[in-house]
């Protein structure tokens, strides 16, 4: 059984989102965040989960180490506004 | 007696479907072959079919109703989120079964205005993760969980709270409703205080509620969490938050049904929800 690679470029978008088990990858601009958990487990199953996410991090390494760094992201803006509602 | 009533509802579900969507500003209606197992109208996702009402006349601006298969949503315009997202919880559709794997994708929604509604960039790089209101682990199935992406049903919610605190009170809320039989729950911002952050063209709200109501206990209580990353999850009776973020969420509901207040259970922060 091969394992299909999903629809998930590192860092290239804001849309995508893959879901293993309860373990929640999205994707971002300037993070991959990983949320929630998953049991890798001792069978067939499991095997397919841990290619997938193992192809993925693949992809994440390579997406990362190709391009120039800064030692930190830049603190994100955000502005204030007065309350419309109040 | 669960058969009867999903008899009932799919019977009430055509003839809301004949009569349509009852919207201000009414979006248009969804294709007809979307009609499946899970269809349903506006109205099933409240509580008596009455959407809430909004009392503080400038949350009224620029909204507009969406219905989706398993939730509906009052957007604004003006914070480009959601006021609410109203879901009627059913324990036979929780049980559904899930693929290991699943592919997913966050998407502006097409039938708001490009104006008025959140795009993805709005988010970009903002630091807040994009928090669902009517949550992806309550979907049945596969188009209800697309549904659940859209950027009309996420308002922009600190990361910590996100995937700890909030992740918890979406997880005791499936399972009070495999309890219950069924529950109404409406979840949404409030924007409180004289300055509001803006990510993009996004507002982000100060705080986030999600209320349950119990049809068989006739009881209901909110949730009621600051959008920070150390947020307690308090719990308010019914009237109390409806005073706070100015909206009638249960119009069928009398006042002094209100106030009976069901026991909503303790959430551990940083525990990790269980489906």
């Amino acid at each position: 059984m091969t394992t299909r690679t999903p629809a998930f470029a590192p860092y290239e978008n804001e849309a995508d989102v893959l879901e293993v088990g309860g373990l929640t990858l999205e994707n971002r601009l300037d993070r991959i965040t990983v949320s929630g958990d998953v049991d890798l487990t001792a069978d067939r199953q499991g095997l397919e989960a841990a290619r997938l996410l193992h192809a993925l991090l693949g992809q994440v390494v390579a997406a990362l180490e190709a391009r120039e760094l800064p030692e930190h992201l830049p603190v994100p803006s955000v502005t204030k506004v007065k309350n419309p509602f109040a | 007696m669960q058969r009867q009533r999903t008899l009932r509802s799919a019977l009430l579900a055509i003839v809301l479907a004949l009569t349509g969507c009852h919207g201000q500003d009414a979006p248009r209606a969804r294709a007809p072959e979307l009609a499946g197992p899970h269809a349903q109208a506006c109205a099933d996702h409240y509580v008596d079919g009455r959407a809430p009402r909004i009392l503080n006349p400038k949350l009224a601006n620029d909204t507009n109703e969406l219905c989706f298969r398993v939730f509906s949503v009052m957007h604004s315009g003006i914070t480009r989120t959601p006021l609410w997202s109203a879901e009627h919880l059913e324990a036979a559709n929780l049980a559904a079964a899930q693929d290991l794997t699943r592919e997913n994708s966050f998407h502006a929604e097409d039938r708001l205005a490009p104006g008025q509604r959140a795009e993805l960039a709005d988010y970009a790089r903002s630091g807040y993760d994009r928090g669902h209101m009517a949550p992806n682990g309550d979907m049945p199935d596969r188009e209800s969980q697309h549904d659940s992406f859209s950027l009309a049903n996420m308002v922009p919610q600190n990361g910590e709270n996100n995937r700890h605190l909030w992740a918890g009170i979406e997880g005791a809320v499936r399972r009070m409703a495999s309890k219950e039989g069924d529950l109404y729950v409406v979840t949404g911002p409030a924007y409180l205080g004289s300055d509001i952050a803006r990510v993009g063209n996004v507002l982000v709200p100060t705080h986030l509620y999600k209320l349950v109501w119990s049809p068989r206990q006739r009881a209901g209580a909110a949730w009621f969490v600051e959008n920070t990353a150390d947020a307690k999850a308090n719990v308010v009776p019914i009237p109390e938050l409806e005073r706070i973020i100015g909206i009638d969420l249960l119009p069928a509901v009398s006042a002094q049904d209100k106030e009976r207040v069901l026991r909503l259970p303790n959430i551990q922060q940083r525990k990790k929800d269980k489906r």
